[in-house]
């Protein structure tokens, strides 16, 4: 991101904060979608965010630091939607999947458990899964976007890892079936 | 490690999946809120540059006159000037809302809230930010707080939010009733009045899926909630409001 755009954002120009909100969108939208697995909640948190970022620009003391801050707030708004989701909704969303699309690689049953699993994680196991598997972020940079310690990191990813194999040896199928090379 | 590689492999695929372009009219709506919203720190960040573009003579002058503006607000706030008085103050809201330690016993302490995002915390309908500006920029708004607790079945929420006048309270209070009625929001049908504080109900819904429950109530300048989800006892909750409004009281 070009740091003379965020600097004038920083200083109240609408017109720069426009080219940067288009400029970031899709890869903040495409993050929350990972993050949330549902595309109206994603939609909602890019919104949030957008808007979040906007308003607390101000406060970024480094404008080379946008990109990582961003994700930050980002992910902060797709705690909030998940939480928001989980604990007030009386009847929680079912959420659908494109069983038509993806990695041929990957079988539908494998997507499915996938699916499964990674919904009953808390939001801050999704977004270290998010940050490490479609980012790929070094753990170092996992905790410096949400600041959080490295310890932290950790062992959230490994809850989440878990979990996540745990989802897909469910059933007692043959773990990662049609995924592992023969 | 070969188990590893290949739950990375998995994973990494799985992340590919899915949408990677955002519609244009969430930007476009994220922008039309944007142009009604103030950036915070703004001011404070002007005034830097400011002072570091003044000579020394006017930065102390500047101080000094930020100074008087600075008394001049702390008196109008905290009574000494305009304004009627406070029944409550901000420093009592630590009181009143239920404190970590507090909750029914095997609830654990989730997170506590004293700034003014305490407005939102209890809003569930509003999922676009245009939506929001009127539970942000409430009249007369002084401080508030929020407590929230769960266990694996049940959550609880403590609120309160302080205004200046009782005026302001009850016109806070309307909104958040709307709320906790409306279909996109609570979605309680149900309405019972509570004898808490100077108005207020219990509110829960006839739809027995709904295990939601809110009592919500004005005190004086004070707005306050407790609501829970899940199966949790009426009867712990009305308690605990009660317990709220005495030391409100």
């Amino acid at each position: 991101m070009d740091d003379d755009l965020v600097s004038r954002a920083r200083r109240g120009d609408e017109s720069a904060f426009a080219e940067i909100a288009y400029g970031i969108g899709d890869r903040l939208f495409t993050v929350a979608q990972r993050i949330l697995r549902d595309i109206d909640l994603a939609e909602d948190a890019t919104q949030q965010a957008i808007v979040a970022i906007w308003r607390e620009l101000p406060g970024l003391r480094d404008p080379a630091r946008f990109e990582a801050w961003s994700y930050r707030v980002l992910v902060n708004a797709c705690y909030a939607q998940a939480r928001a989701e989980r604990r007030w909704s009386p009847s929680l969303h079912v959420l659908e999947t494109d069983h038509g699309a993806g990695d041929p690689q990957l079988s539908v049953a494998d997507r499915d458990q996938l699916d499964r699993g990674f919904r009953r994680l808390p939001p801050e196991q999704r977004a270290v899964l998010v940050l490490q598997h479609y980012l790929d972020l070094t753990l170092p940079q996992i905790a410096e976007t949400l600041g959080v310690p490295i310890g932290t990191v950790r062992s959230r990813l490994h809850y989440a890892r878990r979990a996540m194999r745990a989802a897909l040896e469910a059933d007692a199928r043959p773990a990662l079936s049609g995924s592992r090379p023969s | 490690m070969t188990h590893d590689r290949d739950l990375d492999r998995v994973l990494d695929r799985w992340m590919d999946d899915g949408p990677t372009v955002v519609a244009d009219r969430v930007i476009a709506t994220a922008m039309t809120d944007v142009h009604t919203t103030r950036q915070r720190g703004a001011r404070r960040a002007l005034l830097k540059e400011l002072f570091m573009t003044m000579k020394p003579t006017m930065t102390v002058l500047g101080i000094a006159a930020a100074a008087v503006v600075a008394l001049a607000a702390f008196q109008i706030l905290s009574g000494g000037g305009i304004g009627g008085p406070r029944t409550i103050a901000a420093e009592d809201l630590v009181d009143i809302v239920i404190a970590p330690g507090e909750q029914p016993s095997g609830m654990g302490h989730d997170s506590t809230y004293d700034d003014e995002r305490i407005l939102l915390r209890p809003i569930i309908s509003v999922t676009g930010t245009a939506a929001i500006d009127p539970y942000l920029e409430q009249p007369g708004f002084v401080a508030g707080r929020y407590t929230e607790f769960s266990d694996d079945m049940t959550g609880l929420l403590s609120w309160a939010a302080l205004f200046e006048t009782p005026e302001d309270a009850q016109r806070s209070l309307a909104l958040y009733v709307e709320e906790v009625q409306s279909d996109d929001g609570y979605g309680l049908d149900n309405q019972v009045e509570a004898d808490l504080g100077d108005e207020g109900a219990f509110y829960d819904s006839s739809d027995p899926t709904n295990e939601t429950l809110v009592i919500l109530w004005r005190n004086g300048n004070a707005v306050l909630a407790a609501g829970t989800f899940g199966p949790f006892d009426p009867d712990v909750l009305r308690s605990l409001a009660q317990q709220m409004d005495a030391a409100a009281d």
